[in-house]
């Protein structure tokens, strides 16, 4: 199909995008911030609240606006979202709020929340280009919604990304160069590390849709069809759930009942790989410090891959502003861009163990790297590979329940296809339902 | 005679399963977290499953760190608030389903049974609303004052009520007696089996309650013991000992109000076959 000339009338849109931009801009500009309070719930809890608490201090006592953020413990991500839904029937919702995507989504069936593209583009208070190129863009493209117009409803704090954990002296002993690259390779260290006299095994099955999700893309795929909705009966999917049916039944790998069950069998040496967020590093430090073993060397790698580069499943809440006064916007807004600073960053990334959201991030952070290796080894590889998110599609919790139903079927020795082919019409069904 | 035996080693090895998790319980949150790594197993006669030395600390640290002592005081004074309620409306609305006549009687009680079929979800964004418009967002009145009618207290004593014979109460009413009198006089000191019931029964939904209280509750001023129970649990690990010491904390008022009320709880159980 040839290109359609575009004539004058082409620079019509530019003309009133630039002056959009503009009027918003004065628009910002002419906004009195003294005094604004703005309230902030999060799910953090313990070391990080504190953590938490003390910055929002710092920005209220410094930042030049007179800005006061409240921040409140608001209970879990499900919690919080709950108190969202009748927060925004009652009218009766903070301003900034902790938010997984499929979480916004819902908060912005009732448009609840505010398009972040003009503050991020304002000249004066956005986000430069120069800044903009130092954040992980696919960090930043998860808060864009095309459900929504392609919206940004939300701005990144930290992320996570989900890898395997490797016991590195076990993998030695069994003769093997590093961590698998390759599906393969990870079926025979697992083979290779099951012992049934010994207790030991291959890999603590994940059943969590994140772990499923990082292995579909792992093999290229994805679970987003390009038309909307979801697809579930790829070759990606598909390949992964029937290796790790055969996984599963030839024994070397083996679900966990307890929560955490998986940290406490890699913390006493009795499973080789198991599949989780980085941000649970500190708390495999402390097990394995603490496990029946003794300490050993353990280390974290991407999930093996069929595609070229590892392909990385990130995922994270991000902090949406919720609707309000042009003020209080405003204010949660420059609250968000303050705690994204690299200095900021830093002192959350020694804090949560989360990932920044910028890179420049590293240049303070070159001690914490030196002290906390696996960290620095997942960080380093955020360079190296490719990252995809989740959908960010309005009821995909419910798929998520739905999927790891699936998978813990088909370990149980459900017909593959059969079993993907209903949970993909059942997941598309709660896709239209919840649109 | 030997039946009555076997009975026995079956109820003590029933009852012997019902307190392993408690034990459970207990033992973990005596533990150094190391321990809750290494030293794992459900077996209550196993060395592995105790601690080997006592980490009495693990309570202090959640005590002090974690604001268990504030969030106690709000429990405490959210159920007994709440339990006063709920006596009061419970004692009336019981007698007048019970003894009175009024036209409409049957019809409105099934209707009030009915409200037990209906989840606390479904009722939520309803319930917040009613609770904004009258101001009571963030203050004791949102976490008391609608848990201060309960239909399945209301039926419990209702049941009882009706056991007592009318006679009584005609006498006292032929001495004078108003229908609050006779409620205050005969009823009530006829009835403390079941007002012990509905009193714990109440105690405990109001000390287990935690969605509503952090869907109400927006700042930290009146947060219930649930609430700093869910502060424990993290987001990618686990700091067992603290968690379990935490429950520790929660469970022991509860323990203490079961043991004082327990007679007349077994006594309404015998009684009227009572199930929650």
């Amino acid at each position: 199909m040839k290109p359609r000339p575009r004539g004058k009338l082409g620079l019509v849109p530019i003309l009133l995008l630039a002056f959009a931009t503009a009027a918003g801009a004065q628009a910002f500009d002419k906004l009195d911030l003294k005094g604004t309070t703005v309230t902030y719930w999060y799910q953090h809890n313990r070391a990080r609240e504190t953590a938490l608490q003390a910055m929002i201090t710092r920005f209220n006592t410094t930042n030049a606006w007179g800005i006061t953020v409240k921040g409140e413990y608001a209970g879990g991500y499900a919690d919080i979202a709950n108190k969202m839904i009748a927060g925004i029937a009652g009218g009766s919702t903070p301003d900034l709020v902790v938010a997984y995507q499929n979480n916004a989504a819902t908060y912005q069936l009732s448009g609840a929340l505010v398009d972040l593209t003009p503050y991020v583009n304002d000249p004066k208070f956005g986000v430069s280009a120069a800044e903009r190129r130092d954040y992980f863009e696919g960090f930043l493209a998860q808060d864009l919604y095309p459900q929504f117009g392609g919206a940004r409803l939300g701005w990144p704090p930290n992320r996570s990304v989900e890898v395997v954990y490797y016991n590195a002296d076990w993998l030695k002993a069994l003769g093997a160069a590093g961590p698998p690259k390759t599906w393969d390779e990870f079926y025979a260290d697992c083979k290779a590390a099951t012992d049934a006299a010994k207790g030991t095994y291959g890999y603590a099955v994940s059943l969590d849709a994140s772990s499923v999700f990082a292995q579909v893309i792992s093999r290229g795929g994805d679970i987003a069809a390009s038309q909307g909705g979801y697809t579930f009966t790829t070759k990606p999917m598909t390949d992964s759930m029937s290796f790790m049916q055969k996984l599963f039944k030839d024994g070397y790998a083996r679900k966990i009942g307890e929560q955490y069950g998986d940290q406490t069998d890699f913390a006493n040496g009795k499973v080789l790989f198991t599949m989780s967020s980085t941000s649970g590093m500190p708390f495999y430090d402390d097990a394995v410090q603490k496990g029946a073993k003794g300490a050993f060397k353990w280390g974290v790698a991407a999930l093996p891959h069929t595609t070229p580069e590892p392909v990385q499943n990130v995922y994270g809440a991000s902090v949406s502003v919720v609707k309000s006064t042009p003020e209080k916007q405003l204010a949660s807004w420059l609250f968000l861009r303050w705690m994204s600073e690299p200095a900021q960053q830093a002192e959350w990334v020694r804090v949560s163990n989360y990932f920044p959201v910028r890179k420049s991030t590293a240049d303070a952070l070159g001690d914490y790297l030196a002290k906390n290796p696996h960290f620095a080894e997942a960080f380093a590889q955020l360079s190296s590979g490719t990252q995809k998110s989740e959908p960010s599609f309005t009821g995909y919790d419910l798929v998520r329940d739905a999927e790891s139903a699936a998978f813990n079927q088909i370990l149980d020795g459900a017909a593959v296809g059969p079993t993907l082919a209903a949970l993909d019409v059942k997941a598309n069904r709660l896709y239209r339902q919840n649109r | 005679m030997i039946k009555k035996g076997t009975r026995y080693v079956f109820l003590a090895l029933a009852a012997f399963v019902a307190v392993v998790p408690f034990l459970y319980l207990a033992s973990n949150a005596l533990k150094t977290s190391g321990e809750t790594v290494t030293r794992v197993s459900p077996n209550p006669f196993s060395p592995e499953f105790w601690p080997q030395v006592p980490q009495w600390s693990n309570f202090a640290t959640v005590w002090g760190a974690d604001q268990f002592g504030a969030y106690l005081l709000h429990s405490v004074i959210i159920s007994l608030v709440t339990l006063a309620g709920v006596l009061v409306s419970s004692v009336l609305a019981a007698y007048a389903f019970a003894k009175l006549k009024f036209p409409g009687k049957e019809g409105l009680f099934a209707l009030l049974l009915a409200t037990l079929m209906v989840p606390e979800t479904v009722t939520l964004i309803p319930d917040f609303l009613i609770v904004k418009a009258l101001g009571w967002i963030n203050r004791l009145e949102a976490v008391t004052v609608p848990f201060m009618a309960g239909a399945f207290s209301i039926f419990l004593l209702r049941q009882f009520f009706r056991q007592i014979p009318r006679d009584l109460l005609d006498m006292a009413k032929i001495d004078g007696c108003s229908h609050l009198g006779v409620v205050r006089r005969i009823v009530v000191p006829l009835s403390w089996a079941p007002l012990a019931t509905v009193a714990f029964l109440d105690v405990t939904n109001s000390w287990n309650a935690l969605q509503w209280p952090l869907v109400v509750l927006q700042t930290s001023d009146w947060r219930p013991l649930s609430v700093g129970l869910a502060r424990l649990i993290s987001e990618t690990g686990s700091d067992v000992p603290l968690r379990m010491a935490g429950a520790v904390l929660a469970i022991v008022p509860i323990f203490l109000a079961y043991l004082a009320a327990q007679k007349h709880i077994t006594e309404s159980i015998t009684a009227y076959g009572l199930k929650q």
